[in-house]
Order: structure tokens, then C-alpha cells, then sequence
């Protein structure tokens, strides 16, 4: 990374971040795994991302998408961005990432969505213990590096799973409820 | 000024309210752009080269990849900070180098709390809160665990600890007692400075650079994989400063210059790893001292010696940690180190320090207590040689000082548990034991408490007791400050010397010695602190502590003039000598405030604000009364103008330090840094520019006339290979 990142200066926190958070996305929705009756096999998956997006979560997807042609399960997936967790369209996704100005409706949000086959990301704290699927949390420690905390419990309800191989990584992923 | 503030409101308006990649934000930029508000410059809608790059790679990388790349959060604070129960803060690596100072003493003038005085071009007083001095005696300094403490006035040579800024990892500050696993003399503060593991240093990245003040500078760092797994990083610097200015407008003979050189190599992963480091100093000072000098008390000090100091350090430090497979963490550092500082020619002194430690720590957890604790052993020799001016020798055979060799064994350890009472709440217990030759020993218990039942914001309180060792010089040095010329029967009524006495007079010159006192008793500070320390929004976190100090037994030298008893008959010729007791105390309390703020993508801003009040409350107290700053503020931006230009202004403002009629001063730096190619930077600085030059602190001990700093420029260029 070190070899990329430009040599000064100007912080690169912000987006370093949201980079991150963006190449996360992708993998977490490869490694998922839907019902069956979603039919997700047969189209491209849609992924909505949903709140205030000052840090531009959603101008890195799309940069992804369109230049770096992302594939999830072999095709392109479509990105839809809605302006917060009540605006029309937001159920039809395949998979949502709440960002952090979502966190006052969080319990709202799950409860509303709950066993529904759509995978539910956040970087908001506590996500996944809350009842979230997977939450994108930071890891103690002076080198700080991106945790995804899995609450297995959740997923089951809705008929979904992540594969063996992103559960078996081992460091990176927290279970959080079993 | 008014439009542009308008501007700035509405782009902050903009920026909560409307999603950056949607056409809205992108009119109001245009908007912004077209009515031609130059101050924040263009918006880039796109993604530069740069970055392109960068989500490339982020995205061609596998999950395992991706675990193990590090971040930052938003506002570039690490969750751990966000967390920790005291009042910490972090200076990495990109704010030094977004800050412009370069030398090590001057970097630390970011941290909020942070009392920095630059008593001239080579001599800084540094301390958190309160008891500033040019030899801070009760703060702890750390590099890479290694205790750069000098034993002989308890301070940190400033000068000999700079260090490549592209070395630099990151620096702890934690104002109060540190937690519990801190060390000797962590009583008002503890920096913690750590370099970067060879691993982390990518090529070789070179910096050269020239100003006015700083005439000539220059580093290089440079890292790489060794044949057996291992990987390696070499580094050096060196520095030519220009000499400050006295009050009168004249040079004050403080011009330096200092070259440093290190090597480090490291082997292992998280399960077991070593670390070796080693690095050697060079330092050529010109000095201007306080000399004994012949005068009526109270002292006036007519002489002073303009000449050459030199100083020579070098440090080997092995350390090694791990992790067993029950889970228990492990460390052990063990270093020898050794320094002198030849002040002859001026000070009359050489001072020779030898220090050899080791420490180990542990830590583990069990079911609802996360334990850690430690012991560590360290061994000093202490020599020097003492010289008499010829100016003096007609006095006879009176030493101007004498140090005395001396060995020195300190034993401490510490336990300490962190007991999680819920989800949200946490206790730290914990307590230290210490055992040193001057005070003896000492148990320094500490508690903490913490709730975290909130996202993102941490409150806290804690009391704990420190005490501090006495240096050196307060146990068992010697002194003399001053030849008073007085008539030995002509004494006032009260037995005091009589100050009428002129230097024409035909009397005796008789010292005035101050000595160590073998029988004195640790400095005692009991604190009480609480903080709130919380990411308010994505884009700002907020920090905010206060603090109640009580210190108890406070060395200091009584007050009022030498008389006769202070008279000693002992020796061939009468003299005055007088030593220190712990007999004072003192009281300060003050609240800090500090915020870190990412505007936009392109623009952060720092800024914090103390206030600190300090009340001696003892007989002697007047000699360190108004030697803080009551208030101190700052405001630090950074502004990326454009993909290849950054710009940055750091504003700090400091009050008075009314011990040494030194006025407040508000200090405005503004920089520069263009990127021509990925490769290259290059900085343009002004430094203290809304004054020629401006006093910042004193010693009455170490200089004859205070110094002012100057205003400055200078030109760098940095080249990664």
C-alpha cells in the first residue's frame, strides 16, 4: 500500500477508508450466499447504499464499477444510493449498506427488514450485535485494521449464510452470535 | 472576510446536508468556483491519478489481503484513541509532517495541553499542564520504551533526541500520571514516541532542505527485506541552526549544529519477534552561560562565557515480544546507553551518564479481568569533570560546582487490572512499586473508570498518586551560583546580609553554594481527572478533559537572602550554602479542550484550547509561581488546493509567562507543499511570521539574557526512491 499511497502531505484518511469499506462490500456480498427464492442466480445482485454519504462510499463503488469492471458471482452488479433508510426502492436490494447517519434508526431498520433476503452491511458500531448481519467494525490496537463481525444467528433467519471460506479466515472476522 | 465566511458556511451546509457525488454538491461547487472564491480552491469531481490507482489496487485485492491492510478512521484518529481512558493524544506521522517543525521539541507544541518554550535555538522547556522548566523533572519521555531521561537534573536534553521525521510512527502524549505500567517520574505527563519498524519503510525517502534559522538540514530513512525473512531499516539526519537573538538585538551565541545516525533490524511475526536497534549522536553547540559572577544579592549576573559545547550519545536497545499459546502477551526491552555533554569551555562542566535497563512485561486475561503487569531494573553511573575559571582561581581553590560520581540502582514494578464490571463499563486498578537510592521505596496506586455505553464516545475519570525522583542534582550535587561580595560583620539585624554592601567595597567574595540534600523525600501529587472524549459525527471528534493537582513535599530552595544560618565556617573560607527541602505544596486545576474536524475530503482542521490555573501555596512558592502559560489555544488547517498542492497554516497563541516577564505571543506559520511528480515533494515555510523575532520562555539557571526567537523560512525538498 505504502508504494501507492501518494509520497505526502494532503490526509488520505478519509478516503483510504472508504476504500477499504467499498473492497469489503464486494467480497462480502461474493461470499454470501441467498435463498434460493430471491433468485439472485439469475441476474446481476443490486446493492443500495443507504444515508448521507459525505465521504463518497458511493462515487468509489461506481468508480469500481464502471472502471475496474467489478464482477460479483461473475457478472456486474448494479449500485442504487438512497438518501436514507425510508426512501422507495430500498427493500428491492440484494444487499444494503447503512452508513453512519443511519445510526438513530438502526433497531428500526432491522426489525423492519427482518427475514428478508437482503444482506445487511454497516460500519455502524455494535451493527451485527445489535441484530445486523455484518458489521464492518475497526480492531483495537494501535495498527487498526477492518473486522467484519458476522452475527450468524441473523443471517439464518433470512435463510442466509457466508461461505466457509470467508467464516474460516482467521483473523479478520468476529462471530458475533452463533 | 465576511463573504468568504458566508462561503464557508454554506459549503458546510452543503457538505451535511447533500450527498457529495450528486449534481446538487456539484453546483454549489461550480457555484462556489464561478463566483470566484479563491480561498478553498477547486473542488476535484473526479478521482486523481493517484487515487485511481489506489482503488485499483484496494479492489484487485483478496479478503486476506484486505484483513491485513491498516486504517484510519475518518478524522484520522485510531479507534483505540477513541477509547482510551485518559487524556491522550496522538501526533502521527502525516501531522508532523503537514506541521513544519522538525525538531522534535517544536513537534510537540501540537499536542493540546502542551507547554512548549524555546529558551533558545538549542534549549526547549516541554511539559504537560503545569511546572514548566528547562529541566522538566516530572514528566517521563519514552522512544521506543527507552527512557531518554536525563538523571542528572531529572530533564530531557531536547537536542539530543531529534529524529528523522519520516522515522517517526507516532507520538503518545498523555497528559496526568500515566496509567499505572508508566514509569519513574510519569507524574505530570508521559510522551511516548515510537519509530517505525524496519517492515514499514518502503525505499529510500530523502529529504535536504536550507532557511534562515534552520541554515542547513537534511535525512534519510531507508528499509528493506533481509535474505533470512527479517527486514532492516538505516537512517541519519543532521541539522545546522542559526543562533537566536538577545533582547538587546545582539547574537546569543546559540548556533548548532547535530548529525544523528541509526540502524535497526527486525525478525519474527506477532507470535515471537526481535528488534534490534542501535544509534549513535553528534552535537556541536555554541553556548552562553550564567557564570558565577560577583555581585550583590540579590544576584545579578555580570560575567558570562560564550564557547563551544560538544555532546556524543549512543543507544543499543534489544527488544523481543510474542504471544504463548495460552494467550499470554509478552515483552522485553533491554537497552544501554551513554552520553556526555562537554560544557568546559562555558559552564565549567562535563557530565557523563551511563544507563542500563531492562524491562518485561506480560499480559493476559481471564474471564472478565485483563491483567497486566511488569518489573524492571535499571542501573546509572553518573561521573564528571568539574573545572574553575581562571577568572576565579584568585579566590582560591573554590569549585564552581562538584558533582560527585555516583551508582544508582532503581527497582520498579507495577500490576495492573482492567476488570469489564459490563458490556459498557470498565474499572482499572492498579498499582506501582518503585525503589530508588535517593527516596526509597514507594507503593503509587491508581484507579480509572470508564463507560463506553455509547457509540463512539468515551467518558472517564481516574485518581492516582505519582511521585517523583529526585534528580541528581537535588540529592547530591553542588552549586555555586554566586560569588557575594560581603563584609562579614556587616550583617542586618536579622542575620541577613546586608544588600547595600557595593561592589566597591573592600570585603570578602564568599560563594553562595547551593548543595544536594541526601536526606530529601519524594515529590508527592495526588490528581483527580475526568474526560469525554467522543466522534460526535463521521467528520469530528471532540476531546475534553479536567484536572485537579495537589502536590505535596515539593523540593525547593528556601527564598529570601543567605544569612548567617546559611553561613559555613568549615571549610578554609567562610560561605553561604543552602540546600533543598520538602516543605512546599502547591495546587492546580484547568480544563482542555481539543477537536479534529474533516471539513471535506480535502480540508481538516485541529484546534484546542487549555487553561490552567497554578497556585503554590507554600513559604517558597514564589519561585515557581507563573512559570506556566494560563492559556494556550491553537488552530492547525490543511488544505489540499489542489491534487498536487497542500497548504497549511498552524496559529497558536500562548500567555505570558509572568515569572520571566516573558510576554504572550501568538505564533502563525503558513506552509506550502507541491507534489511535481508521486515521487517528490516540496515545502516552502514561514515560521513565527507576525513578529521579527519573540520571547518564549527563560532560565535564570542557563542563560545570562533571555532569547528571542526569530521569524524564518525555509525550503525543502523530499524524494522517495
Amino acid at each position: 500500500m505504502l508504494t501507492t499511497m501518494p509520497l505526502s502531505g494532503q490526509s488520505n484518511q478519509l478516503e483510504n477508508i472508504v476504500e477499504i469499506e467499498a473492497a469489503y462490500i464486494r467480497h462480502l456480498m461474493e461470499y454470501t450466499r441467498w435463498p434460493e427464492s430471491a433468485g439472485t442466480n439469475n441476474r446481476p445482485l443490486v446493492l443500495g447504499v443507504v444515508g448521507k454519504d459525505t465521504a463518497g462510499l458511493g462515487g468509489v463503488l461506481e468508480y469500481g464499477i464502471s472502471e475496474v469492471a467489478l464482477k460479483i458471482k461473475g457478472r456486474p452488479f448494479q449500485l442504487k444510493k438512497f438518501a436514507n433508510a425510508k426512501a422507495a426502492g430500498v427493500a428491492g436490494c440484494d444487499a444494503l449498506f447503512f452508513l453512519k447517519s443511519e445510526q438513530g434508526l438502526v433497531d428500526d431498520l432491522i426489525k423492519s427488514l427482518k427475514g428478508k433476503p437482503i444482506l445487511l452491511i454497516s460500519n455502524i458500531s455494535g451493527f451485527a450485535s445489535k441484530g445486523g448481519m455484518t458489521g464492518l467494525a475497526m480492531s483495537d490496537g494501535p495498527k487498526v485494521h477492518i473486522i467484519i463481525e458476522v452475527n450468524r444467528n441473523a443471517l439464518k433467519e433470512s435463510k442466509m449464510d457466508l461461505s466457509a471460506k470467508l467464516l474460516g479466515l482467521k483473523k479478520g472476522v468476529r462471530i458475533i452470535k452463533e | 472576510m465576511k463573504a468568504v465566511k458566508y462561503m464557508l458556511k454554506l459549503l458546510i451546509h452543503a457538505m451535511n446536508r447533500v450527498d457529495i457525488t450528486s449534481c446538487r454538491f456539484t453546483m454549489w461547487i461550480a457555484l462556489l468556483l464561478f463566483t470566484g472564491t479563491t480561498v478553498f480552491g477547486a473542488l476535484n469531481h473526479g478521482f486523481s491519478t493517484d487515487r485511481e490507482e489506489r482503488i485499483r489496487n484496494i479492489f484487485s485485492k483478496t479478503l486476506e489481503q484486505l484483513v491485513e491492510m491498516e486504517v484510519t478512521s475518518v478524522t484520522g484518529v485510531e479507534h483505540q484513541w477513541l477509547e482510551t481512558p485518559a487524556a491522550v493524544h496522538v501526533i502521527t506521522s502525516d501531522d508532523i509532517r503537514r506541521s513544519g517543525h522538525r525538531h522534535l521539541a517544536e513537534i510537540l507544541r501540537m499536542a493540546p495541553g502542551m507547554n512548549v518554550g524555546r529558551i533558545d535555538s538549542w534549549h526547549w522547556a516541554v511539559t504537560a499542564r503545569t511546572f514548566n522548566d528547562i529541566w522538566v523533572s516530572k514528566q517521563l519521555v519514552l522512544v521506543d520504551g527507552r527512557e531518554v531521561y536525563g538523571q542528572w537534573f531529572s530533564g530531557v536534553f531536547w537536542e539530543f533526541e531529534d529524529l528523522p521525521v519520516d522515522l517517526i510512527d507516532r507520538i503518545e502524549i498523555i497528559r496526568g500520571p500515566g496509567a499505572t505500567v508508566w514509569g519513574i517520574n510519569a507524574m505530570n505527563g508521559v510522551i511516548n514516541i515510537r519509530t517505525k519498524k524496519a517492515a514499514d519503510i518502503d525505499g529510500t525517502t530523502v529529504t535536504a532542505g536550507f532557511g534562515t534559522e534552520q541554515r542547513g538540514f537534511g535525512e534519510f530513512v531507508k528499509g528493506g527485506a533481509l535474505d533470512n525473512g527479517g527486514n532492516y531499516s538505516i537512517w541519519g539526519r543532521f541539522n545546522t541552526d542559526h543562533s537566536s537573538l538577545h533582547t538587546d538585538g545582539s547574537d546569543s551565541h546559540d548556533a548548532w549544529n547535530s548529525g544523528r545516525i541509526g540502524v535497526r533490524f527486525d525478525f519474527g511475526d506477532e507470535e515471537r519477534n526481535y528488534s534490534l536497534l542501535a544509534d549513535y549522536f553528534q552535537g556541536s553547540l555554541e553556548a552562553d552561560s550564567v557564570s558565577p559572577s560577583f555581585t550583590a544579592f540579590p544576584p545579578k549576573t555580570l560575567s558570562a562565557y560564550t564557547g563551544q559545547s560538544t555532546a556524543e550519545a549512543g543507544n543499543i536497545q534489544f527488544l523481543a515480544g510474542g504471544i504463548l499459546d495460552n494467550g499470554l502477551k509478552w515483552d522485553f526491552n533491554t537497552f544501554y546507553f551513554t552520553r556526555y555533554h562537554d560544557h568546559l569551555e562555558t559552564y565549567g562542566i562535563r557530565l557523563e551518564e551511563d544507563t542500563f535497563a531492562m524491562d518485561l512485561r506480560a499480559s493476559f486475561s481471564k474471564g472478565l479481568h485483563n491483567f497486566v503487569l511488569g518489573a524492571s531494573y535499571r542501573y546509572q553511573n553518573l561521573a564528571s569533570i568539574t573545572e574553575v575559571h581562571s577568572d576565579l582561581t584568585f579566590l582560591g581553590a573554590v569549585e564552581q560546582s562538584n558533582f560527585p560520581p555516583d551508582k544508582l540502582d532503581t527497582y520498579q514494578g507495577f500490576i495492573q487490572d482492567t476488570i469489564d464490571l459490563s458490556d459498557d463499563l470498565h474499572l482499572m486498578l492498579g498499582s506501582k512499586f518503585e525503589n530508588n537510592e535517593y527516596t526509597g521505596s514507594e507503593w503509587l496506586p491508581g484507579a480509572r473508570l470508564w463507560w463506553t455505553g455509547t457509540p463512539n464516545r468515551t467518558l472517564w475519570a481516574s485518581a492516582s498518586k505519582a511521585v517523583r525522583m529526585p534528580s541528581f542534582y537535588l540529592n547530591s550535587g553542588e552549586f555555586t551560583l554566586h560569588y557575594i561580595q560581603a563584609e562579614i560583620l556587616d550583617m542586618m539585624d536579622d542575620g541577613s546580609v546586608n544588600n547595600s554592601t557595593t561592589l566597591s567595597g573592600i570585603g570578602l567574595y564568599l560563594p553562595y553554594t547551593i548543595y544536594g540534600n541526601e536526606d530529601i523525600g519524594p515529590e508527592v501529587l495526588k490528581s483527580y481527572e475526568i474526560g469525554w472524549r467522543e466522534e460526535v459525527r463521521a467528520d469530528l471528534v471532540l476531546d475534553a478533559t479536567a484536572f485537579i493537582y495537589n502536590y505535596e513535599d515539593l523540593l525547593l530552595l528556601p527564598q529570601g537572602n543567605p544569612g548567617l544560618s546559611d553561613l559555613d565556617m568549615s571549610g578554609p573560607l567562610p560561605s553561604f550554602r543552602r540546600t533543598f527541602i520538602n516543605a512546599d505544596s502547591a495546587e492546580a486545576y484547568g480544563i482542555e479542550i481539543a477537536g479534529a474536524w474533516q471539513a471535506n475530503a480535502k480540508w481538516k482542521i485541529d484546534a484546542s484550547h487549555s487553561w490552567t490555573k497554578f497556585n503554590p501555596t507554600g513559604r517558597n512558592g514564589a519561585i515557581i509561581d507563573g512559570i506556566d502559560p494560563e492559556r494556550k489555544w491553537q488552530i492547525r488547517s490543511t488544505y489540499n488546493f489542489r491534487n498536487d498542492l497542500d497548504i497549511h497554516q498552524n496559529l497558536y497563541y500562548v500567555d505570558r509567562i509572568p515569572q520571566y516577564n516573558v510576554d504572550s505571543f501568538m505564533r502563525l506559520d503558513i506552509g506550502m507543499t507541491w507534489r511535481p511528480n508521486d515521487t517528490t515533494d516540496v515545502s516552502l515555510w514561514g515560521q513565527n511570521l507576525l513578529e521579527p523575532s519573540h520571547e518564549e520562555y527563560h532560565s535564570t539557571y542557563f542563560k545570562k539574557n533571555k532569547a528571542k526567537i526569530e521569524r524564518s523560512f525555509f525550503l525543502s525538498i523530499r524524494k522517495k526512491f
